[in-house]
């Protein structure tokens, strides 16, 4: 990552989440950290929970978002459903713009907690997956 | 199906209609269909059978399929028998709004159930609760006031006027009525009702009784509360929704104040479900903390360097950073003791504090009330030069988290201008997770009342709106002019007692809502009652995002608290929690919570030592013998048994401070000059110096020492705490204290460091629990590595019990410990033990065992920056 001269980044924000209630129910975030299996038993478990959703259970998807490192492990999942469970997926690559706060505060004695902060944007590459129950 | 109704013969009665239509459902709903014949048998000589080939198994899936119809009647008969059972209307009713006794009392069901919760009751004959009457019992209100005058107008005109005694009834006359005797006694209530009138100055500027309690310079005194109500809040003052809460949930009374502890209801998964910060979280936590106090510095232009140094002095010179003071970010961290001799001195660690910059010349700090009365008292020594306004009564808030916080306040907040403030809150409603947004996010603006909207409606701000152009703009165009305008009205008592203008009753409202849906207004029933300007009060509303709790809060005028609480509550997905909910989720996020986790101030050491410890002891004293831990006798704690205590090390019931404190010290004296430690003396018994102290040359002399301490009153000369915290700058290096003599032992207060450990495998951590370093003795001979062998199923081998350390490793205790959600393990944040280097023993594995047992457990020790 390339930053102007001297600018030290302090935190990396997360993405822009504007979910509604039943976007939550149904969309997944895929860390490169999340162990595979955990990630298949909670997409059954929204899978199975679908049905319950107050919309037309015809339109409802499961959705799987990756991001960065997390592409391949997104991408992995997807496949899993598709090649041993046979559901229908679409996959789609995205371009997501990030918040990064950085600082330019290079005295050692402040805290860093207390180092003023500047935010810069960023776009990274990430993967939307979604998985249709089965008929 | 239908059922007839038993005929009047054989002493039977009959049904009415209401029962034969009650029994007709439940002979419904408990029938289960089932097909005629089992479609396996139609075609037997074809199909396989239920049975294996050979006989003798089930072949489950040809079982389940066949008699799949009567399994799906089955379940169907289930769910329509358990609605079926439901006869009262409260019955369908949501756990949350369930309340007891609702079988008889109309007043504990919803209004909207009300009419069919009557008829049901008249159904079954039964009584109905009836309201009380509303007749006020203390004085007198206008209206009786003015019918008490004019009562006494009318008698005396009837005894002089000739037509009026003429007109009265048959049999009445004046000298059956005792005129003069009731004149008299109206006289007496009207002379008694003046008597108890407020002085002019202090007229209400609205009817609803409104006033702001605050003081300048001196001690607020408390709000005195209704009338009725009035000697119940003399010591422990009530919170604006304190009658709300006292409702649904479980109170306290403590630092001054009814507090509500935790919810009544059930939500341990819940709080950490919402109140995290994962993407799960669908709803918002609410938390009503005007216990908080407040207090507000305001300087004139020449003393604004003294109010830069006090609050240099209260943070450890972290709050007039640039970030804090010019950016006007709030601040929160650690609060210290302010030496009024010399500002310079910096002073004991007290808790924790808020800090707020207004302007250069105004700042608000924010407390805790364990901590408010002494820093008051301390800030009120620079009342000639500051003025120091007491507003713990004045300015109340509502804590806020979870992931819908913005939507919850922007569908019940209305701004009564255009404000900038208002369009930036509005611009990022919809954001679940505010970690995305800038951290030094606030807003200020003046709201309208928030009974204008008849039920909260979600604003219609489109989602596409918001991008990361609009999050560098919150960050970028902060109206700080605005905000200033607002907080100053906020915080002065002129701005606040103008708030209350005209505050209208919640039958005036209504009564306006009538009027303008009868007046042929577009503004429906369910609109937004218009904002008349000049004539609505208008309130000043501060809204600040605080990074180290994940939570918003917003600041209002104390008696408008009430109006927003209420509304919030009705939005969907608000839950209220307790004392008890705030600390879960700070634990959770391995922070610190205030004063339990807090052994080193004052306050958290009271309230380890004395408060919690007196209440475990008496739990434990009240059990039978038989289902009481007996510490005292408890085996294979240490590796050492030592004479001067058996079984549990220090005192059972809470972390023992005191003990660390006198075995470090004691150790790092023993140790001194490369000596080598030994447990006893075999040679010598107790052994006493000169000048009457204990002569300490081994590890159980120490504990002599700590008998000693407790059974005689030992002057302590330099500190009362055994446990300080370093407060060391950032990246400084605490010289290492050395311990010379034995005074030093007890007087030199022991130096800890928080963290917080996590178990490696199972096991339940629970509150006061033990800490113990690694044996030297086990990492020397490898132990440590046989016990780190983990099993082909990915679980650490347990044999662990080879390593049993001795009573000279106990380097400190868990402040508080439990399973933590987040981390899906047991988490114990504590203190240990501070030998300078903190920085660079993150990660450092230790053993862990609970007060009262002799399992011990492998933790991952991490640093906790506090």
């Amino acid at each position: 990552m390339r930053h102007e001269h001297k600018a030290k980044l302090v935190r990396k924000h997360p993405t822009l989440k504007q979910s509604t209630h039943n976007e939550i129910k149904t969309t997944i975030y895929i860390k490169s950290t999340t162990p595979f299996v955990s990630a298949i038993k909670r997409c059954k478990k929204f899978l199975a929970a679908l049905e319950r959703r107050k919309q037309q259970p015809a339109r409802q998807c499961v959705t799987l978002l990756g991001m960065g490192k997390a592409i391949s492990q997104t991408l992995a999942v997807a496949c899993y459903f598709q090649e041993e469970k046979g559901l229908r997926v679409e996959v789609r690559t995205k371009s997501i713009d990030v918040v990064d706060e950085v600082t330019e505060d290079d005295d050692e004695e402040i805290d860093p907690r207390d180092k003023e902060t500047t935010l810069k944007t960023r776009t990274t590459s990430g993967v939307e997956v979604k998985l249709f129950p089965a008929k | 199906m239908s059922v007839t109704p038993a005929k009047r013969s054989g002493g039977k009665r009959e049904y009415n209609k209401n029962q034969v239509k009650k029994r007709q459902r439940v002979w419904n709903a408990r029938t289960i269909r089932a097909e005629a014949a089992i479609s396996s048998a139609k075609d037997s000589a074809n199909a396989p059978g239920d049975l294996s080939e050979s006989g003798a198994m089930l072949n489950v899936n040809q079982f389940v399929n066949t008699r799949q119809y009567e399994i799906k009647q089955l379940q169907v008969a289930m769910h329509k028998s358990k609605a079926s059972g439901a006869t009262r209307v409260f019955q369908a009713l949501p756990r949350k709004l369930r309340r007891r006794t609702a079988s008889h009392n109309i007043r504990r069901i919803p209004k909207r159930m009300r009419n069919r919760a009557l008829r049901e009751m008249l159904k079954s004959d039964q009584k109905n609760t009836v309201a009380k009457s509303t007749t006020k019992r203390h004085g007198l209100n206008a209206k009786g006031f003015y019918k008490a005058k004019m009562a006494i107008k009318l008698l005396r005109l009837a005894s002089r006027s000739t037509t009026m005694k003429l007109n009265f009834p048959e049999g009445v006359s004046l000298a059956n009525c005792k005129v003069r005797g009731k004149i008299r006694s109206l006289q007496k209530i009207i002379k008694d009702a003046r008597a108890k009138r407020i002085p002019d100055e202090q007229l209400l500027n609205n009817k609803v009784g409104s006033i702001d309690v605050s003081a300048v310079n001196k001690v607020s005194p408390k709000p005195r509360g209704r009338l009725k109500y009035m000697k119940r809040q003399s010591e422990f003052c009530w919170l604006p929704s304190h009658v709300w809460n006292a409702k649904r949930s479980h109170m306290i009374k403590r630092w001054g104040y009814q507090i509500p502890w935790s919810a009544t209801q059930k939500c341990f998964k819940l709080v950490h479900r919402i109140g995290g910060s994962g993407a799960a979280s669908d709803g918002t936590l609410s938390l009503d903390s005007s216990f908080i106090g407040t207090i507000i510095l305001s300087s004139k232009q020449e003393e604004e360097q003294l109010l830069s140094d006090l609050i240099k002095a209260l943070t450890n010179g972290r709050a007039i950073r640039h970030k804090y003071k010019q950016k006007r970010t709030a601040f929160q961290g650690l609060c210290f003791d302010i030496n009024t001799e010399d500002l310079g001195v910096i002073g004991d660690v007290l808790g924790m504090i808020e800090v707020i910059w207004i302007n250069n010349a105004n700042a608000m700090l924010r407390l805790h009330p364990a901590i408010y009365p002494k820093i008051l008292d301390k800030l009120l020594f620079y009342s000639d030069r500051l003025s120091v306004q007491d507003a713990r009564y004045a300015i109340a808030s509502i804590t806020l988290s979870g992931a819908e916080t913005l939507k919850t306040l922007t569908s019940i907040l209305r701004s009564t201008e255009t404000s900038t403030s208002y369009q930036q809150l509005t611009n990022v409603c919809h954001v679940t997770d505010v970690s995305a947004l800038p951290s030094d996010l606030s807003f200020a603006f003046n709201a309208m009342d928030p009974r204008h909207l008849s039920s909260p409606k979600q604003l219609n701000v489109s989602r596409n709106k918001l991008d990361t152009k609009l999050v560098l703009d919150q960050h970028n165009r902060k109206p700080a002019d605005d905000i200033e305008r607002v907080l100053l009205q906020l915080v002065t008592q002129s701005g606040r007692t103008d708030s209350y203008k005209n505050q209208q009753t919640t039958h005036d409202i209504t009564i306006r809502r009538k009027q303008l849906k009868f007046s042929g207004s577009p503004i429906s029933d369910n609109g937004v009652l218009p904002f008349n300007k000049g004539k609505d009060p208008e309130i000043p509303l501060f809204i600040y995002w605080r990074k180290e709790s994940n939570d918003w809060v917003m600041l209002m005028p104390w008696f408008w608290h009430l109006h927003f609480w209420n509304q919030i509550q009705r939005c969907p997905r608000v839950f209220n929690i307790g004392l008890r909910q705030t600390q879960q989720l700070q634990y959770e996020r391995k922070e610190l919570y205030f004063p339990d986790d807090f052994p080193f101030t004052e306050t958290g050491y009271l309230e380890n030592t004395v408060y919690k410890m007196e209440s475990a002891k008496i739990k434990w004293e009240r059990k039978p013998i038989s289902k009481r831990v007996n510490f005292s006798k408890l085996k294979d704690v240490h590796n050492v048994s030592l004479p001067s205590f058996s079984g549990e090390i220090g005192n059972y019931f809470s972390c023992d401070w005191r003990l660390l404190q006198i075995l470090r010290n004691g150790i790092s004296f023993l140790i001194k000059d490369g000596k080598k430690l030994e447990y006893i003396d075999h040679d010598r018994t107790t052994q006493f110096l000169e000048n009457g102290e204990r002569r300490i040359t081994v590890l159980n002399d120490l504990f002599e020492l700590y008998k000693d301490f407790l059974s005689k009153d030992i002057d302590l000369k330099h500190s009362k705490l055994p446990v300080a915290l370093d407060t060391a700058g950032y990246n400084e290096v605490r010289p290492q204290e050395s311990i010379q003599n034995q005074m030093d032992i007890l007087n030199k207060p022991l130096f800890i460091r928080a963290v917080s450990c996590r178990y490696n495998d199972g096991g339940h951590v629970k509150d006061n629990a033990r800490i113990y370093r690694l044996p030297l003795k086990s990492v020397e001979n490898g132990n440590v590595d046989e016990a780190n062998v983990f099993r082909a199923n990915g679980k650490l081998q347990r044999n662990i019990s080879k390593i049993i350390p001795g009573p000279e490793d106990l380097i400190g205790f868990v402040t508080s410990g439990s399973y933590n959600l987040q981390s899906g393990s047991s988490v114990g944040n504590g203190f240990v033990m501070d030998d300078g280097n903190a920085h660079l023993r993150s990660h450092q594995e230790v053993l862990i065992r609970n007060v009262g047992s002799n399992d011990y457990r492998t933790a991952i020790m991490s640093h906790i920056d506090i």
